[in-house]
Parts: structure tokens; C-alpha cells; sequence
């Protein structure tokens, strides 16, 4: 019999949610942001998740918890050596931290050595090769998946307020845009040294001037996939391959170079190779077609948007990054050819972008102006494979892809679009001070 | 007249109820809004604190036995002597914007620097022109086990004066300035680092701009308020501003 005063059923229900929930937010609070069993990977995973859910009033209030990783490439040294480094240390290094063998790394803590082998040996030093692309690769793939694979808001500052008038224009004449109107942010996933070891053991074999990462990441599949790098940036289980991004890159050249009527001859025929089948087809939101505009390139014209492409520091420091940037663009058309060439993924190159054979976005071509800005934040930073000494004479011709996604953020505002790239770029304080005006989130 | 309402048993265990629940909720609310806070508040000062730490592990681990004796390493042109064995190099770190990087003796009086520096060489960050009570008050400092000698130039220089009419700032032609302290900005700042038995000297040249408008580092201009000439003149004991000729 129940009496006055005693607990109701629905009450202790209540008292029991009620306390549930405390303890659940308590162990939020407490636990998941300080609990040590996480990997750094999944700390900041959760901590985008999070920020990327949380309204946005609140979302600044949240920080990323990414924390780059520091990845030592160096010689691996034979036992002789070894051991002859153990008697000429500095006695009062031993005992201490072990020092990385990578100097730009000095007085950093968690940095994770790769040791490959530099010797004659034709089989080590495919190996070699192999090994240093790999480190790369996985390097973006997981800076990729981390993110949330472009799909997940990090509380990006929106652009300039001028942006959107400037973009209308874009959409019909050349870039004339800057980095600041756009305001991208950036985490900094990884960053990867070459140490001097490697550097002086490579100097005679030149094993590092072999290195393509472009060529590695369209040629390999994914651990435990069965597409490779680029067809899972992209999305697409077929069309990604480096024949399609081989065309984007020979306009590469010519940044940088003065452009004569036998270079503007060229690029035209790219120009005209890349957009085949779209030809006689109006650029989007203009009233000319790929073929006339293609025609009336100049040079000046051409030269006018190679140098605002190679206004760029090369570093000098041995050192590579691997960055996550993202933008917010305005509104953009769902209709829009150039909007479904990323809005699936795409890799971008120095001078356009590629995701499978009829979907290719060139900086040359006008379109909207949004995909310029993707575009441009995609020329930052040419990179070079990864030898500074020469960096300033491979980066122009071999720039490195990014991984670009566009579209609607799953994560939060559903009238939010916005771009991410991850991008693989030189560490020197120009190009990352220039790619990441609107802030660099996380722990360097 | 009023009645008094009818307390009826199980009443107070309803009301009991709501309030343990209630003051559970505001105390939830309060503890986030501390947590907001403290978040809002103390970042800066962590990312301080973070590019100081940063600074001092990169000169800690600069190892003496690689060091180069003089003229095979040229030393920095002030304080350290070309006769000590000299080990170098440049690091990239990420600032904070507003702070100043500041560094005090234990030679120097107590009348210029901060207190918590009082018989010790220090490495500090302070929140604003770093002058003996910002640096108390606002500021971080490191203990290092020898004398810190900072140095960073900038100079302008062209056939005028440049004029700023918005800011009514002046940039003489063939100015230099050559200042004890430098100004952080939120992006990535290049540091030369050299030490030697008798000290450590952090230094960057900045460079020779012909051009105020121009940015540094992406993100600070060179002339103007708020420019590099500015801050780098908030520094209570540079050196000396002089022309660049002279």
C-alpha cells in the first residue's frame, strides 16, 4: 500500500536519469579530454567532433586537441657506427632523453624516428624510396581521416566581408584575391625532418631527388583498402589515376618561367586537351565557351596568373608539414560543374584540380570564384619532395597534391559550405604564416 | 484574512526534490561557465607560457660539444666574444600576439627589471611593452644558466619619409632599429639562436624594406600604428634607432 510521502515510481525514475546524466557529464568533463588510454590521433578527433557540434556560440570555447606529430626520417647506421656513437657522445647526454637525430626537432618531445637504409644496394634503396613516400602518404591519410575528411566544421572564421562581391567577379576574369580576404585555418598534423645523417649519406646517391609522392599515392592502395591514396581522397573507385593527374601537373612548368608565344602555344594545348569534351560547352555563369576563352589567352594574361602562383617561399630547413586548412565559402550552386568536381573530392594541383577524366578544374578557366580561392590556397607552399638544397628547381615542377573536399558541413549549420584541403607543404614560417591566415589550431 | 495553505505529508518530498535538483543543475551550469572562463581567460597566457617553454627547450638543447670555434662560426656581432666555441641555429616558433619577448642580466639593477628575475638571468614573455612592472605583473619569465643577450634589427630606407596620414606615424628614410626585446605575432617567427660558454644570444634581422605597407611574416606590417617599427620602439632600452647610413 502506498503511503503519503513515500517516493512515486515516476519520481525515482527521475532522481535516477537526473543522476545518470551528472555522472555522464562529470565523466565528459573529467575524463575524456584527460584520459591518457587515448591516442593523441583520437584526442583530436573527439575535440573537432565536438567543436564541430557544439552550436557555434559555443564552439570557440573548445579546443583542438591535435597535437602535430614530428616524424625523424634518417640513415639507418650499421652496427660499427652505432657503436662508435655510443663512446663519442657527450657524457653528459648519456642517461638523458635520447637527442632526435633530426636537429629542427631539437628540444621537442614524442618525435618518432623512421631509420631507412642509404647504401649501394639497388633493392635498399627502392626500399628507401618506397618507405619515405609511404611515411608521407600515411602521414595525409590520417591528417584526412582525423579531420573528419573535410566533412566536419573546425569553427572556421567566414571569410572577408568583401569576399562575396569579389568572388562574383572572379567568376568571369583572373584571380585577384588574397590569402587574408579568404582566411583560412589550419591544424598542423605532421610535421617530417630530414636529418643531416641522411642528408650527407644521400648526397652521392641522390635517393631523395627520386622521391614522387604524387606518382606513390596514385600508384598504391591504402592499408587494409583496396583503393589507393588518391582514389580515397577523391572518392571514386575508378578515373583518379596519374594519367589524369599527370595532365594538370604539365602546366606546372611554366610557373615561375617567362611565357613566349611557344609557351603560350603549349599551355593552350593542355588547355584544350584537359576540357575536350567541354569545348563548345559555355563556362559556367559566362557567355563564352572553353574554346574561345582558351583561344583569346594571352600572354600577358598568362604570365599575369603564374606569378601570382609563384609568389611563394621555398624552405631551406629540411622540413616538410603536413597542414589541414579550411575555408568557408558563400553560397555556391548545387548545378554547378565545377562545384561537383570537389564536391566528391579532389586532388589539387598547383595549377588546377583533378578528380577523374572530365572533371577538371583549371586556375586558367574562369569559374566560380570560391573554386578559384580553393584553387589558389592549393598553389601555397609548392613543395618540393623534400631537399631543400633544391627545392627552388623541383618545387615549380613537381608540386605535391592536396586532397580537397567542398560541400555542405555534415556537422553542424546545414547552410554552411566550406572547402578543406590537406596539403603537403614546405615548414618555413612564410609559407605556413601565408596558408594559415585565420589561425593555426592545436599544438605544434 | 489569509490562510495559511495546508502542508500535507509527501509535500516537502516533492519540493525536496525539485530543489536538490534545481541547485544540481545551477551547480552544473556554474561549474561550466568557470570552465568557459578559465578557457577564455587563461589560453593566452598558455600559449605563452607554451612559446616560452618552446624557446627554452631549443636553447637547452643546442649541445655545446657541437659547438664551432671562431672564425669557422662567425658569432652574432654583439655581446658574445668571436673567441668562444659557438653553436648555432634557427628555429621557427609559433608567438602570441600582443606579448614581447624580453630578456634581463643578473648584472643588470633591480630598478630595470622585474623582481622575479631579482638575482638570476631570465628569459621572459610579457603581455604588453615589457618594461619592469608589465613583466611583474603581466608577464612569464625562465631562469637560464647564463646571461641572455637579445637583438633584432629592422630598417627602412628610401629616398623619403614616409608619411602615414591615417596614423600620423612618421617613418623616417633610413631608419634602423636595432632593439633589446621583439613583439610576437600569432603566426610562426624565425629566432637565431647561438650559445657559448659566456651566454645566448637570440637574434633576428628582420630585414631592409623600402616599402612601410609591407607585411612581415605574412602578418604585420612593417611601418604604421600597430607595425613593427612601433613595437619594436616600445622596447624601453633598444639600442639605438639611427640611419641607416650612419
Amino acid at each position: 500500500m502506498k503511503r503519503l510521502g513515500e517516493l512515486s515510481s515516476q519520481q525515482i525514475v527521475v532522481i535516477v536519469l537526473a543522476l545518470g546524466a551528472f555522472i555522464i557529464a562529470a565523466l565528459f568533463l573529467f575524463g575524456v579530454f584527460n584520459n591518457e588510454d587515448l591516442t593523441e590521433r583520437e584526442l583530436c578527433r573527439l575535440s573537432i567532433l565536438e567543436r564541430a557540434t557544439v552550436p557555434n556560440v559555443a564552439a570557440q570555447a573548445i579546443p583542438i586537441q591535435c597535437t602535430t606529430e614530428k616524424i625523424c626520417i634518417t640513415a639507418d647506421k650499421n652496427f660499427i657506427e652505432k657503436v662508435k656513437d655510443v663512446f663519442t657522445r657527450n657524457p653528459a647526454a648519456i642517461g638523458a632523453t635520447k637527442k632526435s637525430d633530426c636537429k629542427q626537432f631539437a628540444g621537442e618531445e614524442n618525435v618518432r624516428e623512421v631509420k631507412v637504409k642509404i647504401d649501394s644496394n639497388p633493392s635498399h634503396q627502392a626500399e628507401t624510396v618506397k618507405a619515405i613516400e609511404r611515411e608521407v602518404a600515411n602521414a595525409m591519410y590520417d591528417c584526412w581521416v582525423m579531420t573528419g575528411q573535410g566533412k566536419m566544421d573546425i569553427g572556421t572564421p567566414a571569410s572577408g566581408s568583401s569576399i562575396e562581391g569579389k568572388l562574383a567577379n572572379l567568376a568571369v576574369e583572373e584571380v585577384d584575391l588574397s590569402v587574408s580576404e579568404i582566411n583560412p585555418i589550419c591544424i598542423v598534423c605532421s610535421r617530417l625532418a630530414f636529418s643531416d645523417a641522411l642528408i650527407e649519406a644521400d648526397k652521392n646517391l641522390k635517393l631523395l631527388d627520386r622521391l614522387n609522392y604524387n606518382d606513390f599515392m596514385s600508384r598504391e592502395v591504402v592499408p587494409r583498402s583496396s583503393l589507393t591514396y588518391l582514389q580515397t581522397f577523391t572518392d571514386e573507385s575508378v578515373g583518379a589515376g596519374y594519367g589524369a593527374v599527370s595532365q594538370s601537373e604539365g602546366l606546372n612548368k611554366y610557373i615561375g618561367k617567362d611565357i613566349g608565344d611557344a609557351e603560350l602555344a603549349e599551355i593552350k594545348e593542355t588547355l584544350r586537351k584537359q576540357f575536350e569534351d567541354k569545348l563548345n560547352e559555355k563556362i559556367s555563369g559566362t557567355e563564352i565557351t572553353h574554346k574561345d576563352y582558351i583561344d583569346g589567352l594571352t600572354t600577358v594574361k598568362v604570365k599575369n596568373l603564374l606569378d601570382d602562383i609563384s609568389r611563394v617561399g621555398y624552405s631551406r630547413d629540411n622540413q616538410l608539414s603536413i597542414v589541414f586548412t579550411q575555408i568557408k565559402v558563400p553560397s555556391i550552386n548545387p548545378n554547378d560543374q565545377f562545384w561537383n568536381t570537389f564536391k566528391s573530392g579532389a586532388v589539387v594541383g598547383s595549377l588546377g584540380a583533378v578528380s577523374g577524366p572530365g572533371k577538371i578544374a583549371s586556375f586558367f578557366i574562369p569559374g566560380p570564384g570560391w573554386v578559384k580561392a580553393l584553387i589558389k590556397i592549393g598553389t601555397i607552399g609548392a613543395t618540393s619532395w623534400g631537399l631543400a638544397a633544391s627545392a627552388e628547381d623541383t618545387s615549380r615542377k613537381n608540386q605535391a597534391l592536396s586532397a580537397a573536399v567542398c560541400g555542405t558541413f555534415q556537422s553542424k549549420n546545414a547552410n554552411q559550405q566550406g572547402c578543406s584541403l590537406v596539403k603537403l607543404v614546405n615548414w618555413d614560417f612564410n609559407t605556413i604564416n601565408n596558408l594559415c591566415v585565420g589561425g593555426i589550431e592545436g599544438n605544434l | 484574512m489569509r490562510l495559511r495553505p495546508i502542508l500535507r505529508r509527501g509535500d516537502l518530498t516533492n519540493n525536496l526534490l525539485s530543489a536538490i535538483l534545481a541547485i544540481g543543475g545551477l551547480l552544473m551550469l556554474a561549474f561550466l561557465g568557470v570552465k568557459l572562463y578559465n578557457f577564455f581567460v587563461s589560453q593566452e597566457e598558455k600559449n605563452a607560457a607554451a612559446f616560452l617553454d618552446s624557446l627554452q627547450a631549443k636553447i637547452d638543447a643546442l649541445d655545446e660539444t657541437d659547438c664551432v670555434q671562431y672564425p669557422q662560426a662567425s658569432p652574432p656581432d654583439f655581446q658574445l666574444s668571436p673567441q668562444g666555441c659557438i653553436v648555432n641555429n634557427t628555429f621557427v616558433l609559433r608567438g602570441v600576439k600582443g606579448w614581447f619577448l624580453a630578456a634581463w642580466n643578473k648584472s643588470d639593477s633591480l630598478n630595470v627589471k622585474p623582481e622575479k628575475c631579482f638575482d638570476k638571468n631570465c628569459l621572459c614573455v610579457c603581455n604588453g611593452a615589457p618594461d619592469k612592472n608589465t613583466c611583474q605583473e603581466n608577464g612569464l619569465c625562465r631562469e637560464t644558466d647564463r646571461p641572455v643577450f637579445l637583438n633584432f634589427t629592422l630598417a627602412y630606407t628610401n629616398s623619403e619619409n614616409y608619411k602615414d596620414n591615417v596614423d600620423d606615424i612618421t617613418v623616417y628614410k633610413d631608419n634602423f632599429v636595432e632593439s633589446y626585446c621583439t613583439y610576437l605575432i600569432s603566426g610562426l617567427m624565425p629566432f637565431n639562436v647561438a650559445k657559448s660558454t659566456e651566454g645566448i644570444a637570440v637574434s633576428y634581422n628582420y630585414g631592409v624594406y623600402n616599402n612601410p605597407n609591407i607585411l612581415l611574416f605574412n602578418r604585420i606590417s612593417v611601418g604604421g600604428k600597430g607595425g613593427m617599427f612601433s613595437q619594436l620602439r616600445q622596447c624601453p632600452r633598444f639600442l639605438r634607432e639611427r640611419d641607416w647610413a650612419g
